[in-house]
């Protein structure tokens, strides 16, 4: 009864509300001259987009493109949500993370880049076949990967000389080992495991072993969590077993333990060597880089984490082949992905980065950037989630938060994580 | 008396402005409850046209852990910040009856806090509490060890609440002290003459004298309880482990990250009935009809 | 004349008294420390921030360069945002009290039909939690085609019943001789307003006119939620997004913290004596 007196408030409600709906907004008519591109929000990113912007206007090859970063404050993602309520999105995006891609394709937002003319030629000539296994979101693909930098750990050197013979750890007891003698000797932490208490910082840690260890197995399939499993265990005992030595710090917040020696070891990013580079110039002299640590081979190919985003068509686009044919011409020219290592630092999304000449210079002259470019083809990217910062939230507050802070079993950490992300996802279907 | 301007009489011109007024609320308060009832009871993700679908949003709430959560963290921080408000605001409102000069100074210091910036200063807090800041360096400097205001979820809950007193505790004192100033000298006379011990003369007479007013802060530090949303935000972002998370924040996500406004309206819908339910509980237990006989 | 002053002082109170007077000023003082940090802070290199005293290190002024010039290198413009800022609280606040004026003489001294009834009306606005119309208000703002505008920032806000209803209030209480003076003189209804209601009530208007400034400078959430471009946010959402990303930059957030809370602390310091005599007023 109530229901019905509710049901018929909604129906005229919605009926006086809906024609103010259509009618409400005010969109300028699309500039169907130019295609619109928003890029990354960061000096790097935009002097790039510069000189490709310049190029393919210059050489006239189709419609003129005009971009500006995305005018976001801090929080990409909500920028371009907000910009698609407004309606006042761009036509092209580049910035977006598999499980942003995930959600906007579930919003109906994005136009599926599988169905354009030239994909399959731009997947083959990018060398991106593997690579895109991991951007399928039911059969199509939404957005294809600008780049994909692996997390790898980084050493000291000069601490590996004096506690570990020169040799970079690569298995759980390597690490112990490591640790039990560096803290004995100077007080200090053998690997920096906790990598920060926001949900992005389980990319870097829980996610990134667990991907080492279980081979770049998803840890969330059909809609449930699959990392309370045998590799997942595993992580967590490390972790459990790495606080209760004291072998590691529940934060570093005064200054990058790297630098100061507080830690042997920490999970970086590509894009670190630049910053590094500029303002530590000292540590990164004697810093050397090696794999995720998982319990396997030590000449075993470890899988890791990438941290990969890429560039989506919306479907309100006037634009759509034409702005694919740009995106194309941009992700295939190879000078240009040079260019795009040079500028930021980051692995263009391919799997020939090691084989093709274009970049053999490149990686000549920059050790360090070799040795990510060569983990690039088993780099794998989040899950394909539209609620990946639900389901990282989980993992922060009921697995890693616990182990960190000792208030957990590992084994009841990992079943309550998997248990709460389950009911997590099951409500917001 | 009639005061014509034109044709216009004066009765017309007031009807008017409190016409504009109505027509005002209409638009900006009126129909965003028509919005409210609607969205509470759709399906909609801000595209498309909103689907009827019943109380599946209230199931969705009820079962959703962070909602609970930022329900529970309403329970917690209002169990800190009551009493430190209400003390606090007691203690200054006596303290400033009993100051000559300087009323007027101190209660602007006090004041200063309320009327600046809540964004401002919650970055300015969460400066002074880092364990580098000021308090901590003190702490240190004294006891030896560093308080982990961030990492620990009561001491989170704690800053967040000092914070909140430090804007609030002037006001409300200041409102508490109106109604001590309205007692009249002579119950306290009566009193002396009778010998009643201080404590006795507090509990008798001051505080029920000034229930309106202690009712009033009581109502105001309820409303912030559920309120706030600019200093966790700012200053602790939810966490840690989402343990200062308030339910204006989790209204906030699942409306603008998970865009889900149904939900959102709903949750909005539960967490104001709640508010009301307590304030009306609170009232009814606490609110005393005093008349001097 | 300063001997007998003292010795009055001193003569006047007891021991336990001179205490609490003497914690009354330490709080007063040690409410005012948070100001007085964020204010040091502000001038000081931010590595210095930490380890010196509070009036200690080299002050200068370059967080604040650090802040203007972050406009062109990393797309915060601070300048731009303190006019956003500006534009819209002032539009705000002189809409608000002009119409609150108005319509607040209409409710208090003009008998027009239900009367009584746009009073419960009021009340009850009053009464019913705000936070909770944030959402639909968007929606609303979203048909309006105003997101990203600074309409969005302004019209939601442009009367409040809360004003009319304080305002109403005190004006109840003038003595009907003022008016009727006025109105033998056959004056219009804005000269009374504005002549008579307004000087007389200066306390109360300075209260109405600095809580709905406060409140709309310092708003952090609606626009939070309604502007998502950066050259269009007023300083409230800039400064906490910037702290967001940079909080490392601790004296440039400071300088920023303090741009966004001078304004406020300059209308408070000039209404001072208005401010604390309307409080007493609408605290009856």
């Amino acid at each position: 009864m109530a229901l019905r007196a509710i049901r018929s408030l909604w129906l005229a409600g919605s009926i006086i509300l809906l024609t103010g709906c259509s009618g409400g907004h005010k969109r300028s008519p699309p500039d169907a001259q130019v295609i619109k591109l928003w890029v990354g929000p960061n000096e790097a990113e935009e002097s790039f987009w510069k000189v490709a912007v310049a190029q393919w206007n210059a050489s006239g090859q189709g419609l003129p493109v005009s971009f500006t970063t995305i005018p976001t404050s801090g929080n990409s993602e909500e920028t371009v949500l907000s910009a698609l309520v407004a309606q006042t999105e761009p036509d092209v995006s580049t910035n977006i993370f598999s499980g942003f891609a995930m959600q906007l394709a579930n919003l109906k937002q994005l136009e599926p880049l599988s169905s354009m003319p030239g994909y399959v030629d731009l997947v083959e000539r990018r060398h991106m076949t593997k690579l895109m296994l991991n951007w399928q979101m039911n059969g199509n693909v939404y957005a294809i990967p600008l780049y994909s930098n692996p997390a790898l750990i980084w050493w000291r050197a000069d601490v590996l000389a004096k506690y570990a013979n020169h040799q970079i750890p690569r298995t759980y007891e390597d690490v112990y080992q490591l640790s039990e003698r560096y803290a004995a000797a100077e007080h200090h932490y053998g690997f920096r495991v906790f990598a920060g208490r926001s949900w992005e910082d389980r990319w870097f840690d829980f996610i990134a072993f667990y991907y080492a260890a279980s081979n770049g197995r998803a840890y969330i399939e059909n809609g449930k969590a699959t990392y309370d499993n045998a590799a997942g265990l595993k992580v967590a005992v490390f972790m459990d077993r790495m606080y209760k030595q004291g072998w590691t710090a529940a934060d570093f917040d005064a200054g990058d333990p790297l630098v100061s020696g507080m830690t042997a070891g920490a999970v970086h990013g590509p894009w670190d060597l630049g910053t590094f580079q500029r303002l530590y110039p000292g540590t990164m002299k004697n810093i050397v880089i090696g794999p995720i640590i998982a319990d396997m081979g030590p000449e075993a190919h470890r899988a890791t984490f990438a941290d990969s985003k890429g560039i989506v068509i919306f479907r309100s686009s006037k634009v759509k082949q034409e702005a694919f044919a740009f995106i194309s011409w941009v992700l295939g020219n190879e000078q240009l992905n040079l260019l795009w290592l040079q500028k930021t630092g980051m692995m263009p999304a391919r799997d020939d980065l090691l084989r093709n000449p274009v970049f053999t210079d490149f990686f000549d002259t920059h050790p360090e950037a070799r040795v990510y470019a060569t983990y690039v083809d088993v780099a794998t990217p989040p899950a394909l989630n539209e609620n990946t910062i639900d389901i990282q939230k989980v993992m922060t507050q009921e697995l890693v938060g616990p182990l960190v802070y000792r208030t957990k079993a590992p084994q009841a950490a990992l079943d309550d994580a998997a248990a709460q992300t389950d009911k997590i996802l099951r409500i917001h279907q | 008396m009639r005061e014509s301007i034109g044709r216009i009489s004066e009765v017309q011109i007031g009807a008017l402005l409190a016409l504009s007024y109505l027509l005002f609320s209409a638009v900006f308060w009126a129909y965003p409850f028509i919005w409210l009832t609607i969205l509470s009871f759709s399906d909609w993700r801000f595209f498309g046209a909103p689907s009827f679908s019943g109380l599946h949003n209230l199931l969705v709430v009820l079962r959703d852990p962070d909602f609970w959560g930022g329900l529970w963290n309403v329970i917690r921080f209002f169990s800190i910040y009551f009493p430190i408000a209400f003390a606090g605001s007691l203690g200054f409102a006596f303290g400033l009856k009993h100051i000559g000069h300087g009323k007027a100074f101190i209660a602007l210091c006090f004041l200063l806090a309320n009327i600046s910036s809540g964004v401002a200063f919650s970055l300015v807090f969460t400066k002074l509490f880092s364990s580098t800041g000021p308090i901590n360096n003190f702490v240190f400097s004294c006891f030896g060890f560093r308080i982990p205001w961030m990492s620990d979820p009561t001491l989170a809950m704690l800053a967040i609440a000092l914070v909140v007193a430090w804007k609030f505790i002037g006001y409300y004192g200041l409102i508490i002290y109106s109604g001590l100033q309205t007692i009249p000298r002579d119950l306290y006379d009566a009193a002396l003459l009778d010998n009643t011990p201080p404590f006795k003369r507090l509990l008798r007479i001051t505080l029920p004298m000034i229930n309106a007013q202690l009712i009033m802060v009581m109502v105001f530090t309820i409303l912030v309880s559920f309120g706030i949303f600019t200093e966790p935000y700012l200053i602790t972002g939810g966490g840690p482990l989402g343990r200062t998370n308030t339910p204006l924040m989790v209204i906030y996500e699942t409306a603008f990250r998970r865009l889900q406004p149904g939900h959102a309206a709903m949750m909005s819908v539960i967490v104001a009935t709640a508010s009301y339910v307590l304030i009306r509980i609170a009232r009814k237990l606490m609110e005393r009809d005093v008349k001097l006989a | 004349m300063m001997a007998t002053t003292l010795r009055k002082l001193v003569g006047t109170k007891s021991a336990g008294s001179w205490l609490i007077t003497l914690t009354m000023y330490g709080l007063a003082l040690c409410w005012l420390y948070p100001i007085g940090w964020m204010v040091m802070a502000s001038l000081k290199p931010t590595p210095d921030i930490y380890t010196t005293g509070l009036f200690g290190g080299q002050l200068s002024l370059g967080n604040y360069d650090f802040l203007l010039s972050s406009a062109t290198r990393l797309h915060r413009p601070f300048l731009g945002a303190l006019g956003v800022s500006f534009g819209v609280t002032t539009a705000v606040t002189v809409s608000v009290l002009v119409t609150s004026a108005f319509i607040a003489y209409a409710l208090a001294r003009i008998a027009f039909p239900l009367r009584e009834r746009f009073r419960d009306f009021l009340l009850l606005q009053m009464v019913v939690p705000t936070m909770m119309l944030t959402l639909p208000m968007f929606v609303l703002i979203k048909q309006l085609g105003l997101i990203n505008s600074y309409g969005a920032l302004i019209f939601p806000s442009m009367m409040s019943g809360w004003g009319i209803f304080t305002l109403s209030q005190s004006f109840k209480g003038l003595p009907e001789d003022y008016i009727d003076a006025a109105k033998l003189d056959r004056a219009r209804l804005w000269h009374i307003v504005l002549n008579i209601m307004v000087p007389l009530n200066k306390s109360i208007i300075a209260i109405v006119a600095l809580f709905t400034f406060t409140g709309t400078w310092d708003n952090f959430m609606w626009p939070l939620i309604v502007i998502s471009d950066v050259d269009k946010m007023p300083l409230s959402v800039l400064l906490a997004t910037f702290s967001k990303h940079y909080g490392d930059y601790v004296g440039p957030v400071m300088a920023g913290a303090v741009l966004q809370t001078l304004p406020l602390v300059l209308l408070f310091v000039l209404f001072r004596r208005h401010f604390l005599q309307g409080m007493s007023l609408t605290l009856k």
